[in-house]
């Protein structure tokens, strides 16, 4: 009974009133088994209780716990999971621009004819389509170009089964269709180079290009991963860590085709160097969005936290190490309650922000954080193999250190120009290497699995996870007195072995959970 | 003191009557919790006393403070109305294709799609009240066409009485589906001369005076119901 309640009751007398009968009184916050159920029902499988379940506990007046350990096991429960872990790992990367906008095939109004319009460019002098006539090749294979009345070269078109609908045919401009892999200049028609080289298309069925849809596709099969690597993790009850050190991950079709075709011609995010060997994937094509299966990524891969999603979703280490550290430790980086001290604004301010005024409440833990993911790019979901790619490369060293033309590794992934003196000691190393101390040198090279296998003795992450899984429950952050029942939960949960499904069930019989006003 | 009086009673009052009143009886003396400043003294009890002879008892377990109720998130209440329904969700028909609102408006309603919006805001708000509202009558609407047509034993809103009982020609009937209604729309169990059924047969009545048609009646109810915070809330 509140505390109101029982002024009221100790001070009036509520059946004393002359309306007594018609005032009703608090509900017991201990849950009856019916609304028990019910919250247990919504909590765990998203419904209400059905028939069954509600006959069931008639008989015995309380909730039997085969029903909870039933509900579970249950594919529902695995879908609220995932739900819940989208809330933690925030997996939409339907904003991230994937596909070169130059690759992009438009649609002409009235003709239908597919074509590309910064190609048209090179190919025929204006960024006008071809002929709307089948087109006609000469000996050598390249299509007869005919000059117009305006002056521009044009060929006819050719009907292709487009990659994104191979059961249809559509009439593409022979330029843009071309199959060849490499052009006559000797371009690689499936780089960047190609979009430029009026010898390079599409590729065969327009492999290499888009239309529309296409990368809403890859987006969100990338999201679908992470949801389907949360449901392996619960369905088969796995150690929760796994989540963060796993080989396991899953692709359909759009994703197939992405990683075999598309991640050469980078856009807004880039997938140089490829981290999946896309000739061990499985054969799936691209219209075959719903079938999904599992692969097994090399020992360089941690779980979602080298995901394209993850990577993609935070695109720098920094932004990487802040959200492990809010999601998954419940520790955001933050300044001091005290506020910042006042900047002396005649001082040049450090370029270290480990050590700026400022900046360092933040970044000292940022800096070494971020530093896991060192060997994975940023703005992109790259893979930085230390076979090829050492932390410190010479030529790099060199160009920057002589002001030689650097090549494009060195300008891409290594530091190679610096704002400021202190920055020169760097030149040479891996761009993640800039201002890292060399004790932090081993989080870059052993990368986010050993930011994961830290979290096994750090004891904020079981906390961590179950105060996630109580706000879940709960709706909302936890109150002051609810957060005192995280730590014997936490307990449990590593107790158990990390899994969570004994996590969530033991929220759930708590007395914490069961009492509701 | 009148007005104190009518503070307190307000406060306390609520649509329905939910569980019997605490019968008068004597004045409960208020709680008692051990002072924090109170600390152990050892008192000597013996030679060897095994337990260090600390006199004063363990301290029970301190209550656990009950926990807010929260709202349904959109999967949640998508589900539950289905359910409570017989699969008939909130949709409207564009051309050919039925489009499910919860998922249309689900932005409006406060679904995070973890790019602009990474909180899920499951507060109650006139927003949510307006759109459950809405949900309420299109799905109740289609429940009362539906529901007498399917097999009895397949019905989930006329479940112990027929569309066309109402408390003057069949007030058993009426009061046993209003009771199955609690049960499978708000999780409670009334017993058949439970206070808390009164707040329903009352409503039912009050409708029926409106003069509208038995089914229109019972659609009443069953917006009543699906908007009432114990659907929704949990």
């Amino acid at each position: 009974m509140s505390m109101l309640a029982l002024l009221f009751s100790a001070s009036m007398g509520l059946a004393a009133l002359p309306n007594g009968e018609a005032i009703c009184g608090p509900d017991d916050p201990e849950l009856d088994a019916d609304r028990y159920l019910r919250a247990l029902t919504l909590d765990l499988a998203g419904r209400l209780p059905t028939d069954a379940e509600r006959a069931a506990i008639a008989v015995t007046g309380e909730v039997p716990e085969a029903l909870i350990d039933e509900l579970i096991a249950g594919e529902a429960f695995v879908e609220r999971a995932v739900r819940t872990h989208r809330a933690i790992l925030w997996n939409n990367v339907a904003n991230v621009d994937l596909l070169n906008f130059q690759a992009s095939l438009q649609i002409e109004a009235g003709t239908n004819l597919y074509w590309r319009s910064f190609y048209a460019f090179n190919a025929r002098g204006e960024r006008v389509p071809c002929r709307n006539v089948p087109a006609t090749f000469r000996p050598d294979g390249s299509p007869e170009m005919e000059v117009g009345a305006d002056g521009f070269r044009r060929e006819g078109y050719v009907l292709v089964h487009p990659y994104w609908a191979p059961a249809t045919e559509i009439k593409v401009c022979a330029l843009d269709a071309q199959t060849t892999a490499r052009s006559p200049l000797g371009n690689d028609c499936a780089t960047s180079a190609g979009l430029n080289d009026a010898g390079c298309g599409c590729g065969a069925n327009l492999r290499l290009c888009r239309n529309g849809q296409q990368q809403g596709a890859v987006t969100s099969a990338f999201a679908g991963d992470i949801d389907r690597r949360v449901a392996a993790l619960i369905r088969d009850d796995r150690p929760y860590l796994e989540l963060f050190t796993s080989r396991r991950a899953f692709v359909n079709g759009p994703l197939v085709h992405f990683y075999r075709y598309q991640t050469q011609i980078p856009a807004g995010a880039t997938f140089r160097p490829l981290g999946v060997d896309a000739e061990r994937l499985p054969d799936i094509g691209f219209n075959e969005a719903e079938r999904w299966e599992e692969i097994e990524l090399d020992d360089a891969h941690a779980g979602v936290l080298t995901s394209p999603a993850w990577l993609l979703r935070f695109q720098t280490n920094r932004a990487r190490a802040a959200h492990w550290l809010d999601a998954m430790l419940c520790s955001p980086v933050s300044p001091p309650a005290s506020g910042f001290p006042p900047i002396d604004v005649t001082e040049r301010p450090n370029p270290d922000l480990q050590q700026r005024e400022g900046c360092k409440y933040c970044h000292a833990l940022l800096e070494p954080t971020g530093a896991h993911w060192a060997r994975w790019t940023e703005r992109g979901a790259g893979w930085l193999d230390p076979a090829r790619y050492p932390s410190m490369r010479d030529d790099c060293k060199r160009c920057a250190e002589t002001g030689l033309a650097c090549s494009s590794e060195c300008r891409t992934y290594y530091l190679t120009r610096g704002f400021s003196a202190e920055e020169r000691p760097y030149f040479g190393q891996l761009n993640a290497y800039a201002f890292l101390r060399p004790e932090h040198h081993a989080f870059a090279e052993a990368g986010p699995k050993l930011l994961a296998a830290k979290t096994e003795v750090d004891e904020r992450f079981p906390r961590c996870v179950t105060r996630r899984a109580m706000q879940s429950l709960f709706g909302r952050a936890l109150s002051a007195e609810e957060s005192a029942a995280v730590e014997p939960l936490a307990r449990t949960f590593v107790a158990s072995g990390h899994h969570y499904r004994a996590l969530v069930k033991a929220i759930v019989t708590s007395p914490v959970y069961r009492r509701v006003r | 003191m009148k007005k104190l009086t009518l503070v307190l009673a307000l406060s306390f009052a609520c649509s329905e009557a939910k569980l019997p009143i605490t019968p008068p009886g004597p004045t409960p003396s208020p709680t008692v919790s051990p002072s924090p400043s109170a600390s152990p003294v050892d008192v000597p009890v013996g030679v060897g006393d095994p337990h260090g002879g600390v006199l004063i008892p363990p301290e029970p377990p301190p209550e656990v403070e009950p926990r807010a109720r929260r709202r349904m998130d959109l999967d949640q209440l998508d589900h539950a109305i289905r359910q409570v329904t017989g699969g008939i969700g909130w949709t409207e028909m564009r051309g050919q294709t039925e489009v499910n609102l919860f998922v249309e408006l689900a932005a409006t309603l406060g679904k995070p799609d973890f790019l602009a919006r990474t909180e899920e805001d499951l507060v109650p708000s006139a927003m949510f009240q307006k759109f459950l509202d809405d949900a309420a009558r299109s799905s109740c609407q289609a429940l009362m066409r539906d529901d007498p047509d399917r097999p009895t034993a397949a019905r989930t809103f006329f479940i112990e009485a027929a569309p066309e009982d109402t408390l003057t020609n069949n007030r058993e009937a009426v009061e046993k589906n209003l009771r199955a209604l609690l049960l499978r729309f708000h999780g409670r169990r009334l017993a058949a001369d439970d206070a808390g059924l009164e707040p329903w047969t009352w409503f039912f009545s009050r409708a029926e005076h409106t003069g509208i048609s038995p089914a229109g009646t019972w659609r009443a109810v069953c917006v009543s119901l699906m908007t009432h915070p114990d659907f929704y809330l949990y």
